[in-house]
């Protein structure tokens, strides 16, 4: 059986205070996986990206990347099989873009720097300081270095924290290219994203995990919710879907109404209500969105 | 040099290069202590005014103005113009690596935290070297055309150089593992380089002659060993994140 591509077991992290970061936590992340670390601010995310890259030590436990003890003696071998994008780091004022990239190609051992500046339209900013670029420029930059070596695996801390909603949007277009084929672990607390870029989602609050789950496997343990808006208003609208004995959230239109297995049982809920007379003129089934997941998830645990 | 040494000592050596206010800062002080303190010194003694006797701390007997020119005022100068460059140049590479939150670029590549430092290292003192050993030159043909230099005493003053020069490296380098922020790093720089110069100049004045140089570049030699031991004992990212 293939290790894991990144694995954490009972990995606990004590900042001085002491602060608890994290609490004996453990993740299998495997090869392949798209995996999206979700949480709050101050939930232990970028302690873990942290930890994986060698910046921290951990308290307590064992952190293995590509099979190999992050703390062990061939830790930079694997490290050149790992692309990493940094949340939102500082620019060199005095290193060019041309000059970063060859760089990190040395170090890496591999890597075509015009190609790839090529490839992330970085070619008019080449001879520019880094410090120069604007947001989006500096986020193509890094994406463009951590894929330039062609890695395995790719740790991505919040990468678009900061920017503007273009940019972005720009920068999760690059990573969607940047991820395929690739295993990908990557720390967000924005919930779109990771529904865009992963298959799997890892919750965490307060340094330990909630769940680890498939999205798609969450959404299907959640009632999915419906939108119904009747001619009568919502407020007759309610008191007919009290008779049946289903409570709604009214709002200025309709009402929203959790309903289990929707689709089967949205026709008989339209005939009873006609029965009832009441016209619906819209009925609108509404699939959990990672958001609702999210606060599902938090507040059941 | 390993293969990722390589790429990291280019790096740093050509952001040391590019900052003027660095440069500018680091050559100023050897500058002035090498060429034109020196030249001042020299200037009053053919004046006339170095003729007055002076007692030092090792004897009862006099010397003379000259003696202390060569024993004493050169190797304080050499050694304050060694300690100022490295420590100038080595605080403003990690500390602005930290400020500037560029650690995270190097964090993110296949590099040890003792890659970063050996590298920065070796820049920090091959720039200190440019800057000061051009002036050191010239201050030994300052010093010789008016006759006041010796070739055991040129050597021994260019060894004082290289320890004060290796010091200051260190002790910036371990300056940045231990102190968190750039206050706490000034009063320890304090400690650190403060008492080198009133401890030399005590073992210049309490033993005669070039020996009292040497006897300060090796106990410069042995701190530095003492702070590279303690240094790569700490070291690591955490540390160079500037954690505890």
């Amino acid at each position: 059986m293939p290790s894991p591509a990144i694995e954490l077991r009972d990995v606990t992290k004590l900042y001085p205070g002491p602060v608890k970061a994290l609490d004996a936590v453990s993740i299998h992340v495997e090869e392949g996986e798209h995996c999206c670390l979700l949480g709050p601010n101050g939930a232990g995310k970028t302690t873990i990206i942290r930890l994986l890259q060698g910046a921290l030590a951990p308290t307590e436990g064992q952190l293995r990347i590509l099979g190999e003890d992050v703390r062990g003696r061939s830790i930079l071998e694997v490290k050149k099989r790992v692309g990493i994008v940094p949340q939102n780091p500082g620019m060199y004022p005095d290193l060019t873009v041309r000059e970063y990239l060859h760089f990190v190609a040395a170090l890496y051992g591999r890597g075509e720097v015009e190609p790839t500046a090529r490839q992330y339209a970085l070619e008019e900013s080449i001879d520019r300081p880094l410090a120069t670029l604007s947001g989006g420029y500096q986020r193509r930059l890094l994406v463009a270095a951590a894929v330039m070596s062609e890695p395995a695996l790719l740790l991505l801390d919040e990468p678009t924290v900061g920017l503007d909603p273009l940019a972005a949007a720009e920068t999760r277009g690059l990573l969607r290219e940047a991820m395929r084929g690739r295993t990908v672990f990557m720390s967000t607390h924005n919930l779109a994203e990771a529904e865009e870029l992963c298959d799997t989602v890892i919750i965490l609050r307060r340094g330990t995990v909630l769940i680890h789950e498939r999205i798609e496997d969450l959404r299907r343990q959640t009632v999915p919710r419906v939108h119904l808006a009747a001619l009568q208003g919502p407020d007759a609208l309610s008191v007919a879907l009290g008779s049946l004995s289903l409570s709604a959230a009214r709002n200025e239109h309709g009402v929203w109404l959790s309903l289990d297995r929707a689709q089967e049982s949205i026709p008989d809920l339209l005939r009873d209500l006609l029965g009832q007379g009441i016209d619906v003129y819209e009925c609108r089934l509404v699939p959990p969105t990672l958001e609702d997941l999210f606060v599902e998830v938090v507040s059941r645990v | 040099m390993n293969d990722r040494l390589k790429p990291l000592f280019r790096k740093e050596a050509r952001q040391i290069t590019r900052s003027k206010r660095t440069v500018l800062a680091a050559a100023l002080v050897p500058a002035l202590m090498l060429i034109f303190v020196t030249g001042g010194d020299i200037v009053t003694l053919r004046l006339g005014f170095g003729s007055k006797p002076i007692y030092l701390l090792s004897s009862s007997h006099a010397v003379s103005g000259v003696y202390l020119l060569r024993h004493f005022t050169l190797p304080i100068l050499i050694t304050i113009s060694a300690l100022v460059t490295p420590s100038i140049v080595m605080g403003d590479v990690l500390f602005g690596e930290r400020e500037r939150r560029t650690l995270d670029l190097l964090v993110a590549l296949p590099i040890s935290a003792l890659d970063v430092v050996l590298a920065k290292l070796a820049a920090v003192l091959l720039f200190a070297l440019t800057v000061t050993i051009p002036l050191f030159a010239l201050n030994v043909v300052i010093v010789s055309s008016f006759g006041y230099g010796s070739v055991s005493q040129t050597i021994a003053l260019f060894e004082l150089m290289l320890a004060a020069i290796s010091y200051s490296a260190t002790s910036a380098l371990i300056i940045a593992l231990i102190a968190g922020e750039a206050r706490a790093a000034n009063i320890v720089s304090g400690l650190l380089l403060g008492p080198i110069v009133p401890l030399e100049g005590l073992i210049l004045t309490s033993t005669k002659g070039d020996i009292a140089v040497t006897i300060c570049a090796v106990g410069l030699g042995l701190l530095t060993c003492g702070a590279l031991y303690r240094s790569i004992r700490l070291l690591s990212f955490e540390r160079l994140y500037g954690g505890t």
